[in-house]
């Protein structure tokens, strides 16, 4: 127990005293957008407890709220600070539970793609031969087919097989797999190069005098030596999963219509913006770039930070 | 020699995953209307298809086929005015923020391009409708408009309504492939800028805009292909969210029609026909960065 907090003040102070910390100090634009990312992911976190209203409960909403203009608008409403859809539900409360589902299905998604990206390039990289062939020729198929056409595809015609209703009762873990199964020849790409690099030198050579195993050599030994390309990669990944999903929501092929989601939300309000309620499909749009916008400028962040060719004093 | 075994190998593998894909879209036809493949085994399923029969729809009693290609040159047009307009943009955009990367308004087209990656298809596409449709009342929402038959080729380019109609759809998809096209524009002429044979050009006196276009532009053309030819899957996705939010009479529309109907025929012939779309365009990338590269063109001549 007191060992633990002791690592963890350790890892803590480490941190404060490494370059990371102190780039990104220096750095305004990514401390901003790390701090709006944060934010964010709190309040997404916290969305049961913050949100003034839920927007599963029936009871709440009331079709006599619907379509009102968010609170600093002349015909707003005090009680609804972003306004009412078209059903009379509020639409501050939908939103923090709609970047809850981003959050979760780009966190579940990206740590499949992490999962069978670092296997399948590990593999490539280590055993070279057919494996390697095999593994980089589905990854240029997949790369060229895009991960999003692949999606809608795969959805699209379950949703056909099963019926809208019996769908939307799998789809939100649907789309976590699809999603987390579709994009993985980035990392497997990367990280073969990188063990392409690695497996020659003397200490995995020494490793394979020792006898140890391959796995143990690929992933004790090679795979720690390779990890900050993999983790600005991820950081990348999870704003492409959010905007797969958002399309994906929006083509009403994604999240079911129940399941507050940033691109359903934008899909239903879409047919409002045609009647001049611009704030329905809107606020969900913005909450949707902001959120996209902090995760890309916090991976451009990152992958200088971590660039070795920009590890060393700063001018 | 070397070509002609070349192509007969891209034919082979182009035929075998025709016939894969084939085989995954009797999969699909089973799995959305059993009743279709009742009376249908795979082998008959895969002799019609290699015949070009592509079966016919439940919802529509009409063969595939005719109605894919009756709806495809809509789709075909945006796809082409996006790229115009992408073409149109990009190359002064990228030559303007190449050229002098420190002018204040190069840094601001580059940190919009920066927030333009982040902002989705269907986000532009809402905000433009709301601006020029609802509140300018300048341009229509929906639908192609007028259009003029060039034989059995319905074409909206001709019209005044149809270019109308055509603006906002093509806008949006082609400010979603702007920055992308603009940052990897920029950082090849960038790139080429700094090159040897660039300095000399510019040692010898040429002026500047013939180095710029001669130079620069010719030598970012391959890689700006090889990008267009690996984001053509995403182009598609993207086409697909552009048509269903502008109710665009294209081949996405009739696909996410036929999925709504669960119309299994319709499907099944769309992948194939995907597929075969995807075949052309990447056996038209590779043709055209045979043309475009010199040491290929340097080693056929061999």
């Amino acid at each position: 127990m007191n060992a633990a907090k002791y690592h963890g003040h350790h890892i803590w102070r480490r941190f404060r005293r490494q370059q990371l910390w102190l780039q990104l100090k220096a750095n305004k634009v990514a401390l901003i957008s790390s701090v709006i990312l944060l934010l964010l992911t709190v309040t997404a976190l916290l969305a049961p407890w913050l949100s003034p209203f839920d927007p599963s409960v029936l009871q709440q909403q009331n079709i006599m709220d619907a379509e009102l203009p968010p609170a600093w608008h002349e015909q707003g409403d005090s009680r609804f600070l972003l306004g009412t859809d078209g059903l009379g539900r509020d639409l501050l409360s939908s939103l923090l539970h709609g970047i809850r589902t981003s959050l979760w299905v780009g966190f579940w998604a990206v740590l499949l793609q992490l999962t069978l990206g670092t296997v399948l390039g590990l593999c490539a990289g280590y055993f070279g031969g057919w494996m390697d062939r095999l593994v980089m020729r589905l990854a240029d198929f997949q790369l060229t087919f895009s991960s999003l056409m692949l999606a809608i595809l795969v959805l699209a015609i379950t949703r056909a097989a099963m019926g809208a209703h019996d769908y939307h009762v799998w789809s939100p873990w649907l789309l976590i797999l699809v999603l987390g199964l579709a994009d993985w020849p980035q990392y497997a790409r990367t990280l073969r190069a990188s063990v392409l690099a690695e497996k020659h030198k003397d200490y995995v050579a020494a490793a394979q005098v020792l006898g140890y195993r391959s796995r143990h050599i690929m992933v004790m030994q090679i795979l720690p030596n390779t990890l900050s390309p993999l983790l600005v990669i991820a950081t990348l990944q999870v704003a492409h999963v959010i905007l797969a999903e958002a399309a994906l929501s929006f083509l009403g092929i994604g999240m079911p219509y129940g399941n507050p989601s940033l691109g359903g939300m934008m899909g239903s309000g879409f047919e409002y913006m045609l009647s001049g309620l611009w704030w329905i499909a809107l606020m969900p749009g913005i909450a949707l770039v902001l959120l996209l916008l902090s995760i890309n400028l916090v991976a451009d962040w990152l992958r200088d930070a971590l660039d070795p060719k920009n590890i060393g004093p700063q001018q | 020699m070397n070509n002609v075994a070349s192509v007969l190998s891209r034919l082979i593998t182009s035929a075998l995953i025709i016939i894969l894909v084939a085989m995954v879209s009797y999969w699909v036809l089973g799995l959305i209307s059993p009743d279709e493949t009742r009376n249908l085994n795979l082998a008959q399923y895969l002799l019609q298809v290699v015949s070009g029969d592509l079966g016919q729809s439940q919802f529509y009693h009409q063969a595939n086929l005719q109605l894919v290609l009756q709806v495809l040159p809509a789709t075909f047009e945006l796809v082409l005015v996006t790229s115009l307009l992408v073409v149109l943009v990009v190359i002064p955009l990228g030559l303007f923020t190449a050229i002098a990367p420190q002018h204040k308004l190069a840094r601001s087209i580059m940190a919009v391009s920066l927030i333009g990656i982040s902002l989705p298809v269907f986000l532009t596409g809402s905000i433009m409708v709301y601006f020029f449709a609802v509140e300018l009342n300048w341009l229509p929402t929906f639908g192609r408009g007028t259009t003029v038959p060039i034989g059995s080729w319905q074409s909206g380019l001709l019209t005044v309504s149809g270019w109308q109609h055509i603006m906002l759809p093509a806008a949006t998809l082609s400010l979603a492939l702007l920055p992308l096209f603009l940052r990897l524009l920029r950082a090849e002429l960038l790139q080429v800028m700094q090159s040897n044979p660039v300095r000399l050009a510019q040692a010898m006196g040429i002026t500047p805009w013939r180095i710029w276009l001669f130079y620069g532009l010719r030598n970012a053309t391959l890689p700006m292909i090889t990008m267009a030819g690996l984001q053509f899957g995403t182009l598609m996705a993207y086409t697909i969210v552009a048509e269903s939010l502008f109710q665009w009479p294209g081949a996405g529309s009739l696909f996410m029609q036929a999925i709504n109907r669960s119309d299994g025929p319709l499907v099944s012939a769309h992948l194939i026909l995907v597929a075969i779309m995807f075949l052309s365009v990447s056996a038209i990338a590779d043709l055209a960065y045979g043309l475009f590269n010199p040491h290929l063109a340097a080693w056929r001549r061999q």
